[in-house]
Protein backbone atom coordinates (compact mmCIF):
# COMPACT_ATOMS: atom_id res chain seq x y z
CA UNK A 1 0.00 0.00 0.00
CA UNK A 2 1.54 3.59 -1.11
CA UNK A 3 2.15 5.78 2.07
CA UNK A 4 -0.09 8.24 1.09
CA UNK A 5 -3.09 5.72 1.67
CA UNK A 6 -2.40 5.01 4.74
CA UNK A 7 -2.24 8.45 5.58
CA UNK A 8 -6.00 8.84 4.26
CA UNK A 9 -7.03 6.90 6.65
CA UNK A 10 -6.93 9.93 9.23
CA UNK A 11 -8.52 12.49 7.18
CA UNK A 12 -12.34 12.59 6.47
CA UNK A 13 -14.12 11.42 3.54
CA UNK A 14 -14.23 14.59 1.43
CA UNK A 15 -10.24 15.35 2.27
CA UNK A 16 -9.42 12.12 1.20
CA UNK A 17 -11.38 12.72 -1.78
CA UNK A 18 -9.35 15.81 -2.83
CA UNK A 19 -6.06 13.92 -2.40
CA UNK A 20 -7.28 11.12 -4.95
CA UNK A 21 -6.02 14.74 -7.65
CA UNK A 22 -2.68 14.34 -6.50
CA UNK A 23 0.41 12.66 -7.56
CA UNK A 24 1.07 10.48 -4.27
CA UNK A 25 4.75 10.42 -5.35
CA UNK A 26 4.62 14.03 -4.98
CA UNK A 27 2.89 14.25 -1.65
CA UNK A 28 5.86 14.88 1.63
CA UNK A 29 3.23 16.24 4.22
CA UNK A 30 -0.36 16.57 4.64
CA UNK A 31 -0.99 19.50 7.03
CA UNK A 32 -4.41 20.17 8.50
CA UNK A 33 -4.54 23.57 11.02
CA UNK A 34 -8.12 24.09 12.75
CA UNK A 35 -9.70 27.22 11.26
CA UNK A 36 -7.78 27.36 8.47
CA UNK A 37 -7.75 25.03 4.93
CA UNK A 38 -5.62 21.94 5.10
CA UNK A 39 -2.81 22.04 2.29
CA UNK A 40 -0.39 19.62 1.47
CA UNK A 41 3.53 20.06 1.01
CA UNK A 42 4.85 19.34 -2.25
CA UNK A 43 8.33 20.29 -3.14
CA UNK A 44 8.77 22.00 0.03
CA UNK A 45 5.90 24.10 -0.68
CA UNK A 46 1.90 24.14 0.71
CA UNK A 47 -0.54 23.51 -1.82
CA UNK A 48 -4.59 24.20 -1.18
CA UNK A 49 -5.82 20.70 -0.51
CA UNK A 50 -9.42 21.54 -0.02
CA UNK A 51 -11.64 24.58 0.67
CA UNK A 52 -13.35 23.37 3.75
CA UNK A 53 -11.56 24.99 6.39
CA UNK A 54 -10.04 22.13 8.98
CA UNK A 55 -12.29 22.04 12.27
CA UNK A 56 -11.41 20.46 15.72
CA UNK A 57 -13.26 17.31 14.72
CA UNK A 58 -10.80 16.73 11.43
CA UNK A 59 -7.85 16.66 14.16
CA UNK A 60 -10.02 14.52 16.64
CA UNK A 61 -11.16 12.02 14.26
CA UNK A 62 -7.29 11.68 13.41
CA UNK A 63 -5.57 11.43 16.30
CA UNK A 64 -8.22 8.77 17.20
CA UNK A 65 -7.48 6.83 14.25
CA UNK A 66 -3.80 7.08 14.91
CA UNK A 67 -4.23 5.72 18.37
CA UNK A 68 -7.46 3.04 18.07
CA UNK A 69 -9.38 5.57 20.61
CA UNK A 70 -6.92 5.38 23.09
CA UNK A 71 -5.05 8.80 22.98
CA UNK A 72 -3.69 8.09 26.58
CA UNK A 73 -1.06 5.13 25.47
CA UNK A 74 0.55 7.80 22.82
CA UNK A 75 1.04 9.97 25.66
CA UNK A 76 4.84 9.39 26.05
CA UNK A 77 5.03 10.00 21.82
CA UNK A 78 2.68 13.13 21.86
CA UNK A 79 5.14 14.38 24.61
CA UNK A 80 8.30 13.93 21.52
CA UNK A 81 5.72 16.44 19.45
CA UNK A 82 4.54 13.52 17.26
CA UNK A 83 3.03 9.79 17.14
CA UNK A 84 3.19 7.10 14.71
CA UNK A 85 0.63 5.40 12.63
CA UNK A 86 1.68 2.22 10.63
CA UNK A 87 4.76 4.21 10.60
CA UNK A 88 3.71 7.52 9.45
CA UNK A 89 4.90 10.32 11.76
CA UNK A 90 2.56 12.48 12.61
CA UNK A 91 3.43 15.71 14.07
CA UNK A 92 0.77 17.59 16.52
CA UNK A 93 0.55 20.84 18.01
CA UNK A 94 -2.01 21.99 21.08
CA UNK A 95 -2.11 23.17 24.34
CA UNK A 96 -0.18 21.06 26.96
CA UNK A 97 -0.80 20.15 29.73
CA UNK A 98 2.19 19.17 32.58
CA UNK A 99 0.94 17.31 35.70
CA UNK A 100 4.44 17.53 38.01
CA UNK A 101 6.17 19.28 35.40
CA UNK A 102 5.71 15.88 33.12
CA UNK A 103 3.85 16.19 30.00
CA UNK A 104 1.09 14.15 30.12
CA UNK A 105 -0.87 15.59 27.09
CA UNK A 106 -3.13 18.02 25.35
CA UNK A 107 -6.00 20.20 26.58
CA UNK A 108 -6.90 20.54 22.72
CA UNK A 109 -5.48 20.31 19.30
CA UNK A 110 -4.56 23.42 16.92
CA UNK A 111 -2.84 21.27 14.14
CA UNK A 112 -1.16 18.53 12.68
CA UNK A 113 0.97 17.42 10.02
CA UNK A 114 1.15 14.23 8.44
CA UNK A 115 4.60 13.23 6.99
CA UNK A 116 5.04 10.75 3.97
CA UNK A 117 7.74 8.83 3.83
CA UNK A 118 9.54 8.87 0.85
CA UNK A 119 12.00 6.63 -1.30
CA UNK A 120 13.50 8.23 -3.92
CA UNK A 121 15.76 5.70 -5.31
CA UNK A 122 18.96 7.14 -6.68
CA UNK A 123 18.96 10.04 -4.98
CA UNK A 124 22.26 9.45 -2.76
CA UNK A 125 23.91 7.30 -5.19
CA UNK A 126 27.28 9.42 -5.37
CA UNK A 127 26.65 10.32 -1.79
CA UNK A 128 26.78 6.68 -0.66
CA UNK A 129 29.70 5.82 -3.32
CA UNK A 130 31.89 8.81 -2.46
CA UNK A 131 31.47 7.28 1.52
CA UNK A 132 31.85 4.12 0.57
CA UNK A 133 35.54 4.70 -1.54
CA UNK A 134 37.71 3.88 0.66
CA UNK A 135 35.72 2.00 2.71
CA UNK A 136 32.52 3.58 5.16
CA UNK A 137 33.86 5.68 7.72
CA UNK A 138 30.94 6.94 10.82
CA UNK A 139 28.76 10.12 8.86
CA UNK A 140 26.46 12.14 9.88
CA UNK A 141 23.58 13.57 7.57
CA UNK A 142 22.79 17.06 8.53
CA UNK A 143 19.70 19.40 6.86
CA UNK A 144 17.15 21.75 8.48
CA UNK A 145 13.69 20.00 9.68
CA UNK A 146 11.87 18.81 6.64
CA UNK A 147 14.81 18.63 4.72
CA UNK A 148 14.84 15.12 3.02
CA UNK A 149 17.32 13.75 6.23
CA UNK A 150 15.26 10.48 6.56
CA UNK A 151 14.86 10.00 2.84
CA UNK A 152 18.51 10.89 2.14
CA UNK A 153 19.23 8.53 5.30
CA UNK A 154 17.06 5.45 4.00
CA UNK A 155 18.81 5.70 0.76
CA UNK A 156 22.74 5.12 1.92
CA UNK A 157 21.47 2.63 4.12
CA UNK A 158 20.11 1.08 1.13
CA UNK A 159 23.27 1.51 -1.07
CA UNK A 160 25.83 0.50 1.76
CA UNK A 161 23.51 -3.10 2.78
CA UNK A 162 23.07 -3.64 -1.13
CA UNK A 163 27.56 -3.12 -1.44
CA UNK A 164 26.85 -5.91 1.16
CA UNK A 165 27.77 -3.89 4.26
CA UNK A 166 25.77 -5.53 7.70
CA UNK A 167 23.55 -2.57 8.49
CA UNK A 168 21.75 -2.48 11.75
CA UNK A 169 19.26 0.25 12.01
CA UNK A 170 18.04 1.53 15.39
CA UNK A 171 14.34 2.66 14.12
CA UNK A 172 12.73 3.98 16.97
CA UNK A 173 10.22 5.75 15.36
CA UNK A 174 9.49 3.24 12.23
CA UNK A 175 10.49 5.75 9.98
CA UNK A 176 12.81 4.36 8.33
CA UNK A 177 11.99 1.04 7.28
CA UNK A 178 8.23 1.63 7.64
CA UNK A 179 7.98 -2.04 9.43
CA UNK A 180 4.48 -3.91 8.94
CA UNK A 181 3.55 -7.16 10.27
CA UNK A 182 7.82 -7.74 9.99
CA UNK A 183 7.92 -6.90 6.24
CA UNK A 184 9.72 -3.52 5.79
CA UNK A 185 7.48 -1.47 3.52
CA UNK A 186 10.41 0.59 2.60
CA UNK A 187 13.44 -1.09 1.04
CA UNK A 188 16.48 -0.79 3.05
CA UNK A 189 18.76 -3.60 1.05
CA UNK A 190 19.57 -7.26 1.39
CA UNK A 191 22.21 -6.95 4.62
CA UNK A 192 19.62 -4.69 6.77
CA UNK A 193 19.08 -5.56 10.42
CA UNK A 194 15.78 -3.65 11.70
CA UNK A 195 14.97 -3.07 15.54
CA UNK A 196 11.82 -0.82 15.69
CA UNK A 197 10.17 1.11 18.59
CA UNK A 198 13.24 0.69 21.16
CA UNK A 199 14.59 3.91 21.97
CA UNK A 200 17.96 4.31 19.68
CA UNK A 201 20.52 3.85 22.87
CA UNK A 202 18.83 0.35 24.04
CA UNK A 203 18.06 -0.47 20.25
CA UNK A 204 22.04 0.30 19.33
CA UNK A 205 23.55 -2.20 21.67
CA UNK A 206 20.56 -4.87 21.09
CA UNK A 207 22.41 -4.73 17.46
CA UNK A 208 25.97 -4.48 18.27
CA UNK A 209 25.80 -7.79 20.77
CA UNK A 210 23.36 -9.63 18.64
CA UNK A 211 23.37 -8.71 14.76
CA UNK A 212 27.50 -8.13 14.55
CA UNK A 213 26.78 -5.23 12.55
CA UNK A 214 29.49 -3.14 10.54
CA UNK A 215 27.41 -0.24 10.23
CA UNK A 216 24.65 1.52 12.85
CA UNK A 217 22.24 3.62 11.26
CA UNK A 218 19.94 5.64 13.38
CA UNK A 219 17.66 8.94 12.32
CA UNK A 220 17.78 12.16 14.16
CA UNK A 221 20.24 11.60 17.08
CA UNK A 222 18.71 14.95 19.05
CA UNK A 223 18.73 14.13 22.70
CA UNK A 224 21.66 13.32 25.35
CA UNK A 225 20.51 9.62 25.06
CA UNK A 226 21.10 9.60 21.49
CA UNK A 227 24.00 11.38 22.24
CA UNK A 228 25.13 8.33 24.65
CA UNK A 229 23.68 5.58 22.40
CA UNK A 230 26.82 7.40 19.80
CA UNK A 231 29.57 7.32 22.56
CA UNK A 232 28.24 4.14 23.53
CA UNK A 233 28.91 2.35 19.57
CA UNK A 234 31.68 4.44 19.40
CA UNK A 235 35.04 2.46 19.91
CA UNK A 236 32.91 -0.90 19.63
CA UNK A 237 34.08 -1.33 16.12
CA UNK A 238 31.46 -0.13 14.50
CA UNK A 239 30.86 2.85 11.80
CA UNK A 240 27.64 4.81 12.48
CA UNK A 241 25.32 6.24 10.19
CA UNK A 242 23.12 9.02 11.78
CA UNK A 243 21.44 12.27 10.57
CA UNK A 244 20.84 15.43 12.83
CA UNK A 245 18.94 19.24 12.74
CA UNK A 246 21.46 21.29 11.80
CA UNK A 247 21.32 23.65 8.79
CA UNK A 248 25.17 22.98 8.11
CA UNK A 249 27.93 22.27 9.86
CA UNK A 250 28.55 25.88 11.60
CA UNK A 251 25.28 25.34 12.83
CA UNK A 252 25.97 22.15 13.78
CA UNK A 253 28.76 23.48 16.30
CA UNK A 254 26.39 25.99 18.03
CA UNK A 255 24.54 22.97 20.10
CA UNK A 256 27.17 21.80 22.81
CA UNK A 257 26.07 18.04 22.34
CA UNK A 258 27.10 17.95 19.34
CA UNK A 259 30.61 20.10 19.17
CA UNK A 260 31.06 17.54 22.10
CA UNK A 261 30.81 14.52 19.72
CA UNK A 262 32.54 16.21 16.69
CA UNK A 263 35.30 17.09 19.11
CA UNK A 264 35.68 13.81 20.28
CA UNK A 265 35.98 12.99 16.34
CA UNK A 266 33.30 10.33 16.25
CA UNK A 267 32.09 11.10 12.99
CA UNK A 268 34.67 11.04 9.93
CA UNK A 269 32.18 12.40 7.43
CA UNK A 270 29.23 15.14 7.20
CA UNK A 271 26.60 15.22 4.79
CA UNK A 272 24.87 18.68 3.99
CA UNK A 273 21.34 18.54 2.69
CA UNK A 274 20.66 22.20 1.00
CA UNK A 275 17.62 23.28 -0.79
CA UNK A 276 14.26 21.58 -1.16
CA UNK A 277 12.46 19.27 -2.87
CA UNK A 278 13.92 18.29 -6.82
CA UNK A 279 16.44 20.65 -6.03
CA UNK A 280 17.63 19.01 -3.22
CA UNK A 281 21.98 18.95 -2.82
CA UNK A 282 23.95 16.86 -1.19
CA UNK A 283 27.32 17.98 0.03
CA UNK A 284 30.19 15.54 1.73
CA UNK A 285 32.60 17.05 3.61
CA UNK A 286 35.62 15.57 5.53
CA UNK A 287 35.94 16.48 9.17
CA UNK A 288 39.60 17.23 9.26
CA UNK A 289 41.07 16.39 12.83
CA UNK B 1 -66.22 -20.73 31.63
CA UNK B 2 -67.08 -17.45 32.81
CA UNK B 3 -64.47 -18.25 35.87
CA UNK B 4 -61.74 -19.06 33.75
CA UNK B 5 -61.78 -15.89 31.73
CA UNK B 6 -61.94 -14.11 34.78
CA UNK B 7 -59.23 -15.97 35.99
CA UNK B 8 -57.22 -14.96 33.21
CA UNK B 9 -58.00 -11.41 33.10
CA UNK B 10 -56.81 -11.33 37.24
CA UNK B 11 -53.34 -13.56 36.47
CA UNK B 12 -52.59 -11.11 33.77
CA UNK B 13 -52.92 -8.01 35.51
CA UNK B 14 -50.83 -9.53 38.02
CA UNK B 15 -48.28 -10.72 36.36
CA UNK B 16 -47.82 -6.94 34.81
CA UNK B 17 -47.23 -6.20 38.42
CA UNK B 18 -44.53 -9.18 38.14
CA UNK B 19 -43.22 -7.54 34.61
CA UNK B 20 -42.72 -4.17 36.21
CA UNK B 21 -41.10 -5.48 39.28
CA UNK B 22 -38.59 -7.18 37.29
CA UNK B 23 -38.26 -4.23 35.79
CA UNK B 24 -37.18 -2.67 38.31
CA UNK B 25 -35.08 -4.86 39.68
CA UNK B 26 -33.13 -5.40 36.48
CA UNK B 27 -32.66 -1.78 36.73
CA UNK B 28 -31.12 -2.37 40.01
CA UNK B 29 -28.69 -5.07 38.27
CA UNK B 30 -27.61 -3.17 35.37
CA UNK B 31 -26.61 -0.20 37.66
CA UNK B 32 -24.58 -2.26 40.10
CA UNK B 33 -22.91 -4.15 37.13
CA UNK B 34 -21.93 -1.15 34.95
CA UNK B 35 -20.36 0.68 38.45
CA UNK B 36 -18.21 -2.17 38.52
CA UNK B 37 -17.11 -2.54 35.03
CA UNK B 38 -16.00 1.45 35.52
CA UNK B 39 -14.31 0.39 38.74
CA UNK B 40 -12.60 -1.69 37.00
CA UNK B 41 -12.01 0.35 33.71
CA UNK B 42 -11.07 3.29 36.08
CA UNK B 43 -7.94 0.68 37.46
CA UNK B 44 -6.79 -1.03 34.61
CA UNK B 45 -6.45 2.50 32.60
CA UNK B 46 -4.96 3.57 35.97
CA UNK B 47 -2.45 0.79 36.53
CA UNK B 48 -1.98 -0.81 32.89
CA UNK B 49 -2.75 2.46 30.58
CA UNK B 50 -4.28 -0.37 28.64
CA UNK B 51 -5.63 0.72 24.56
CA UNK B 52 -9.21 0.54 24.99
CA UNK B 53 -9.68 -2.03 23.02
CA UNK B 54 -8.03 -4.50 25.00
CA UNK B 55 -10.01 -2.84 28.20
CA UNK B 56 -13.26 -3.54 26.07
CA UNK B 57 -12.48 -6.78 25.31
CA UNK B 58 -11.57 -7.42 29.16
CA UNK B 59 -14.59 -6.20 30.15
CA UNK B 60 -16.81 -8.31 27.45
CA UNK B 61 -15.15 -11.29 29.28
CA UNK B 62 -15.45 -10.55 33.27
CA UNK B 63 -18.69 -8.33 33.04
CA UNK B 64 -22.34 -9.78 34.62
CA UNK B 65 -24.60 -10.57 32.28
CA UNK B 66 -26.71 -7.65 32.27
CA UNK B 67 -23.96 -5.25 31.03
CA UNK B 68 -21.63 -8.15 29.07
CA UNK B 69 -23.52 -7.45 25.93
CA UNK B 70 -22.92 -4.18 25.78
CA UNK B 71 -19.47 -4.56 25.71
CA UNK B 72 -19.10 -7.70 23.77
CA UNK B 73 -21.18 -5.61 21.25
CA UNK B 74 -18.62 -2.64 21.84
CA UNK B 75 -15.53 -4.48 20.99
CA UNK B 76 -16.95 -5.80 17.50
CA UNK B 77 -18.01 -2.55 16.53
CA UNK B 78 -14.34 -1.46 17.32
CA UNK B 79 -13.48 -2.12 14.01
CA UNK B 80 -15.70 0.50 12.26
CA UNK B 81 -13.31 2.84 14.36
CA UNK B 82 -11.99 5.09 11.45
CA UNK B 83 -15.16 5.33 9.88
CA UNK B 84 -17.74 5.61 12.54
CA UNK B 85 -16.27 7.66 15.73
CA UNK B 86 -15.89 5.92 18.75
CA UNK B 87 -18.20 8.13 20.82
CA UNK B 88 -20.85 6.84 18.14
CA UNK B 89 -20.03 3.29 18.49
CA UNK B 90 -20.08 3.13 22.55
CA UNK B 91 -23.48 5.52 21.86
CA UNK B 92 -25.02 2.57 19.54
CA UNK B 93 -23.97 -0.19 21.34
CA UNK B 94 -25.70 0.92 24.34
CA UNK B 95 -28.72 1.40 22.59
CA UNK B 96 -28.70 -2.24 20.81
CA UNK B 97 -27.83 -3.99 23.85
CA UNK B 98 -29.17 -2.18 26.91
CA UNK B 99 -32.35 -0.67 25.79
CA UNK B 100 -33.94 -0.77 28.60
CA UNK B 101 -32.35 2.79 30.09
CA UNK B 102 -33.97 5.64 31.24
CA UNK B 103 -32.71 8.95 29.86
CA UNK B 104 -30.66 10.20 33.22
CA UNK B 105 -28.60 6.91 33.07
CA UNK B 106 -28.67 6.86 29.18
CA UNK B 107 -27.19 10.68 29.06
CA UNK B 108 -24.37 9.51 31.61
CA UNK B 109 -22.78 7.07 29.56
CA UNK B 110 -23.36 8.66 26.55
CA UNK B 111 -21.12 11.67 27.89
CA UNK B 112 -18.47 9.22 29.23
CA UNK B 113 -18.56 7.63 25.63
CA UNK B 114 -17.29 11.29 24.58
CA UNK B 115 -14.44 11.44 26.84
CA UNK B 116 -13.00 7.85 26.74
CA UNK B 117 -10.12 7.45 24.63
CA UNK B 118 -10.29 11.16 23.54
CA UNK B 119 -8.74 12.80 26.01
CA UNK B 120 -5.47 12.40 28.37
CA UNK B 121 -5.57 9.98 30.95
CA UNK B 122 -6.36 12.08 34.10
CA UNK B 123 -9.29 14.00 31.61
CA UNK B 124 -10.60 10.26 31.11
CA UNK B 125 -10.35 8.98 34.49
CA UNK B 126 -12.09 12.17 36.10
CA UNK B 127 -14.84 11.68 33.39
CA UNK B 128 -15.14 7.67 34.51
CA UNK B 129 -15.46 8.91 38.16
CA UNK B 130 -18.09 11.35 37.27
CA UNK B 131 -20.06 8.71 35.50
CA UNK B 132 -19.71 6.16 38.40
CA UNK B 133 -20.87 8.93 40.99
CA UNK B 134 -23.61 9.68 38.72
CA UNK B 135 -24.53 6.27 38.28
CA UNK B 136 -24.05 5.71 41.75
CA UNK B 137 -26.60 7.66 42.97
CA UNK B 138 -28.98 6.40 40.59
CA UNK B 139 -28.12 3.15 42.06
CA UNK B 140 -28.99 4.59 45.54
CA UNK B 141 -32.16 6.41 44.82
CA UNK B 142 -33.54 3.22 42.90
CA UNK B 143 -32.58 1.18 45.99
CA UNK B 144 -34.16 3.20 47.73
CA UNK B 145 -37.84 3.25 45.56
CA UNK B 146 -37.61 -0.38 45.13
CA UNK B 147 -39.78 -1.51 47.85
CA UNK B 148 -42.25 0.89 47.96
CA UNK B 149 -42.26 0.28 43.72
CA UNK B 150 -42.73 -3.36 43.94
CA UNK B 151 -45.68 -3.18 46.79
CA UNK B 152 -47.36 -0.21 44.67
CA UNK B 153 -46.82 -2.15 41.29
CA UNK B 154 -48.07 -5.55 43.08
CA UNK B 155 -51.07 -4.40 44.65
CA UNK B 156 -52.03 -1.91 41.89
CA UNK B 157 -51.78 -4.99 39.21
CA UNK B 158 -53.31 -7.07 42.12
CA UNK B 159 -56.37 -4.44 43.00
CA UNK B 160 -56.89 -3.86 39.11
CA UNK B 161 -57.91 -7.46 38.79
CA UNK B 162 -60.00 -7.64 42.13
CA UNK B 163 -62.14 -4.92 40.44
CA UNK B 164 -62.22 -6.36 37.05
CA UNK B 165 -63.19 -9.68 38.56
CA UNK B 166 -65.89 -7.65 40.23
CA UNK B 167 -67.46 -5.58 37.24
CA UNK B 168 -67.66 -8.39 35.03
CA UNK B 169 -69.15 -10.93 37.57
Amino acid sequence: MHMVECAKHLLEADYRTAVDQFDPDAIEEIRLRIGRPPQILMDGWEVLLDKRKVQERDLYRLLEVATEASVHTAAPMLAEGFLTYHGLRVGVCGTAIIRDGVFSGFRSYTSAAIRIPMQHPGICDEVADRLMENGFESTLILSPPGGGKTTALREIIRKLSQAGYRVGVADDRNELAFMNEGYAQLDLGEHCDVITGAEKARAAMMLLRGMNPQIIAMDEISSEKDMLAVEQLFGCGVSILASAHAAGPADLKRRDMYKHILDRHIFQYLVTITGAGSGRQYAVTRIER
Amino acid sequence: MKALGLLFLFAGSVSAGVVYCKQKKQKLLILRELIFSLNHMEGQLRTNDLPLKELCTQMAHMSGRAVCPFYASLTRKLSQLGEVSFAELWGQALTEELPGLDGVMRDTLLQLGNSLGRYELQQQLRALQACRSSLYAQLEEAKKAYPNQAKLGMGLSASVGILVWIILA
